[in-house]
């Protein structure tokens, strides 16, 4: 199991170093709900379930979509992400 | 006891009101939150003497601490928190720009409130934790919400420096209690001892959103944009009743929690030495950055920054006339910096400028509040009669009486107070000065009185200082004997670990 | 503006070496004394926790908390509930607020705008999602008044349902008016406030239990974690729908 935790880890590291190196912001966010449900999933193996749950639906649904509802904003007052 | 915890059941009742209320009357917000802070006044005080008498702590929950969250009533809160309340009820009747405010800003505001009085009332550091963080979050609305399109900007940047605070806050709890297993400050303040590098990098952790509320150096670099961006009342509220809170939380901090008998034991002491440090250089960086500020707000903003590094000296030298000292400037500074606030409301609104040095002559058509801008000023000066020269005075004679590196801070305290003289008659003089200046005068009733209050609340104390004898006298007993009177009222009123 | 930003570089390389300085400090340091994780398990607050002994801790360690009895000081099953909700409830309070600030920081903040592009969406979608959101919703109730047996609790319920309320929006853009999610919040935390002044003038102490325990397990049991939760899951999830609404913002 400790393995699994450790690899889960890594994995959620480099996540988490890649979202800052995106170069759009929309892949950065997207990459950002991977991470979060994959925090989601490290917390249930460290057997955390109510913060896993937590994680899940607020992390990875909810934050994901109001990050989108922003952007989408953003472009209709006429920001450009190629700018 | 415990209904002492009506203090904050108030606010929060208001809070819970005032978006069903708004739905039906637009000024119910308004009215309705000055109604609970002026509930809040009257228990306080009503509660006043017999906490004079001997204080007393509220468990919440029935669990007994340190397992439950418990409140600490002393005077030295209770006062504090009748002083939020009265700050806050001032600064709503004063507030000359409340056309077209929402419901949620009151109800933001209201939250504000409460956090600040609940910072101050609090004896569990998770539960001040929670506390800074209600106050956080109202205060980046609330400072966006400004009127000023700078508003977004600054909020941001004070958002960003306080949230990376208040995580380091939450490193801090986390580091003590994987130590300890324990939250509560009365237990942690006689525990086992602690690893002193460790225990002093817990403290400076547990400290930080506190140092930046009260904009120490190196914290105090998002004052110029959120001072700018924030209206007036609530840049009032940030230097009146965050600072407030915040000067308070970390007396009991530095002088409870890491007290010279605890497991803290010298690392306590290297805090304190930080403090005098850090609050030295505060007094000379806000104090000078004031001095070349053109706009309004950012140097009344900076000139705040000042009186709290004054203030963070005193906390460092920890003495009986230093901490009694610590207690006059805060009442000094809540009072002065509210009057100020409101007067430059009035002449911004009056006059449509945002820089002090184009309000030429505007004393003139405006005698009065001019008149008690320099009042104000004058008190946060340290002019004699008023009670910020009480203030200095003892923290300078502590300073002086303990040598070495209070020399220092006592020195800045002096250089700074000298560009504070310097800035502040040149305002006031600005204002009285002749020129072609047209304004149509108008009257605003809400204004004068409060004003005048607040001018006869920096005058009395300082005119017969013995007014405040038993609060100041029975507030650094208290904060100086935190075993016997603090840890043992807590742990004996139910039962201990 | 330039002038200020150099100020906060030097100031945060400042702090930066500062934290450093004191974290060599403390990994170098072998004086005796407590450092990180040297509180062992049965001097934690914790402990007292997990053998609901908060009350009167001196009972003997060796106690078993077991399933289908009754009796004990709090009777939740789980036990990140029962310090949620029971021994450090006043946190909870905060926290409840702390949402409450920021779903009414954000109806302060967000305009209103014209929408400007209309998309219908697909039929797979519109006959997919009733599916997923009955799903949803029945999770979401089943996690807030589970909260005292399962994981989970008012926080994730209220905001499994509010995610559904937000896959609506999606598929037909229904969207219900902000008054209402004001007046559920408001009478929410009415509600909340209200359980506690309830605790105060029945057992002498804010948020206090004042109802029976029950056997512990059992569907109804835990005092009154089932109300508080409901109304927590209530205000969870019209905070984070109106959040939602705000940030669609359509007229």
């Amino acid at each position: 199991m400790i393995y699994w935790i450790a690899a889960v880890g890594i994995f959620l590291f480099l996540g988490g170093i890649t979202v800052i190196f995106q170069k759009s912001i929309k892949n950065a966010v997207i990459t950002f709900g991977i991470v979060s449900i994959t925090s989601s999933l490290m917390f249930a193996m460290m057997k955390a379930y109510d913060v896993a749950i937590t994680e899940a639906s607020i992390g990875a649904v909810l934050t994901t979509a109001l990050f989108f509802w922003t952007i989408k904003r953003l472009e209709e007052e006429g920001y450009n992400e190629k700018k | 006891m415990n209904n002492a915890l009506l203090l904050l059941a108030f606010p929060l009742t208001a809070v819970f009101l005032i978006p069903v209320g708004t739905v039906f009357y637009k000024g119910f917000g308004r009215f309705l939150s000055m109604l609970s802070y002026l509930a809040g006044i009257v228990y306080g005080i009503y509660l006043f003497p017999s906490i004079l008498a001997g204080s007393k702590t509220v468990i919440v929950g029935n669990w007994a601490p340190p397992f439950g969250i418990n409140l600490f009533i002393s005077p030295f809160s209770l006062g504090l928190v009748i002083l939020i309340f009265s700050a806050a009820f001032i600064i709503m009747v004063t507030d000359l720009q409340n056309k077209g405010k929402s419901g949620q800003y009151y109800l933001l505001y209201t939250l504000f409130v409460m956090a600040s009085a609940g910072m101050v009332l609090t004896g569990d550091i998770f539960n001040l934790f929670v506390f800074l963080e209600i106050g956080g979050i109202a205060s980046f609305a609330l400072i966006a919400a400004g009127a000023s399109p700078m508003g977004s900007a600054g909020s941001l940047r004070y958002l960003i420096q306080a949230q990376i605070t208040s995580l380091s806050m939450l490193a801090g709890i986390i580091l003590i209690y994987s130590a300890s297993g324990v939250l509560n400050i009365a237990v942690l303040a006689q525990f086992k001892t602690f690893n002193p590098a460790f225990a002093f990098l817990a403290l400076a952790l547990l400290l930080f959103p506190f140092m930046l509320e009260s904009k120490l150096f190196p914290l105090h670099t998002w004052v110029g944009g959120a001072y700018l961006g924030a209206d007036h009342p609530f840049a009032a509220s940030m230097s009146g009743i965050a600072a407030t809170a915040a000067g308070a939380v970390m007396l009991r901090i530095v002088l409870t929690l890491a007290n010279p008998q605890s497991g803290f034991g010298t690392a306590g002491k290297s805090i304190q030495t930080m403090l005098i440090i850090l609050g030295g250089i505060t007094v000379l960086i806000g104090e000078g950055a004031a001095f070349t500020e053109k706009n309004f707000k950012k140097t009344l903003g900076y000139s705040s920054a000042g009186q709290m590094g004054i203030i963070a000296v005193g906390i460092g030298l920890a003495t009986k006339d230093a901490l009694a000292g610590v207690l006059f400037l805060i009442l000094n500074h809540t009072a002065a910096k509210i009057l100020l606030f409101s007067v430059a409301g009035l002449f911004s609104k009056v006059s449509g400028k945002e820089k002090w040095a184009d309000m030429k002559g505007i004393g003139r058509i405006y005698p009065l509040p001019a008149a008690l801008f320099a009042a104000g000023a004058m008190a946060l000066f340290g002019i004699p009669m008023f009670s910020g020269f009480w203030g200095k005075l003892y923290v300078l004679k502590s300073a002086f009486a303990l040598g070495g590196l209070a020399y220092a801070g006592a020195g800045a305290i002096l250089l700074g107070t000298i560009f504070e003289g310097i800035y502040f008659m040149k305002i006031s003089h600005t204002f009285f000065e002749k020129s072609d200046i047209s304004l149509e005068r108008k009257h605003y009733p809400f204004f004068g009185i409060p004003a005048l209050f607040l001018a006869a609340v920096l005058l009395a104390p300082g005119l017969f200082p013995s007014i405040l004898g038993p609060w100041v006298q029975a507030s650094v007993k208290e904060l100086l004997n935190p075993i016997s009177g603090y840890v043992h009222i807590i742990l004996t009123s139910g039962g201990a670990m | 503006m330039r002038r200020n930003e150099s100020l906060i570089h030097i100031a945060a390389f400042l702090l930066v070496i500062g934290l450093s300085a004191v974290l060599y400090a403390v990994f170098t340091d072998t004086r005796p004394g407590l450092k990180a994780l040297d509180a062992s398990l049965k001097e934690r607050v914790s402990y007292h926790y997990l053998l609901k002994t908060a009350g009167n801790p001196a009972q003997p360690a060796e106690r078993k908390v077991t399933v289908g009895k009754s009796g004990y000081e709090d009777g939740s099953a789980n036990i990140v509930t029962a310090i949620v909700v029971d021994y450090r409830a006043l946190d909870t309070l905060g926290e409840v607020l702390v949402l409450f600030a920021a779903s009414a920081g954000v109806g302060l903040l967000m305009s209103k705008r014209k929408r400007k592009i209309e998309t219908e969406a697909s039929p797979i979608v519109t006959t997919a999602v009733p599916m997923i959101m009955l799903f949803a919703v029945v999770v979401g109730l089943y996690i807030i008044f589970h909260g005292h047996l399962s994981p989970g609790g008012g926080f994730p319920g209220g905001a499994i349902i509010a995610s559904a309320y937000m896959i609506q929006f999606l598929a037909f853009r229904k969207k219900f008016s902000g008054n209402l999610f004001k007046i559920l919040e408001s009478l929410a935390g009415l509600g909340i406030l209200g359980m506690g002044l309830a605790g105060l003038y029945t057992e002498g102490s804010f948020l206090a239990n004042f109802l029976p325990t029950g056997e512990l397990g059992a569907v109804f049991s835990a005092a009154g974690i089932m109300i508080l939760y409901a109304l927590i899951g209530i205000k969870v999830a019209s905070e984070l729908s109106s959040i939602i609404g705000h940030f669609i913002g359509e007229k």
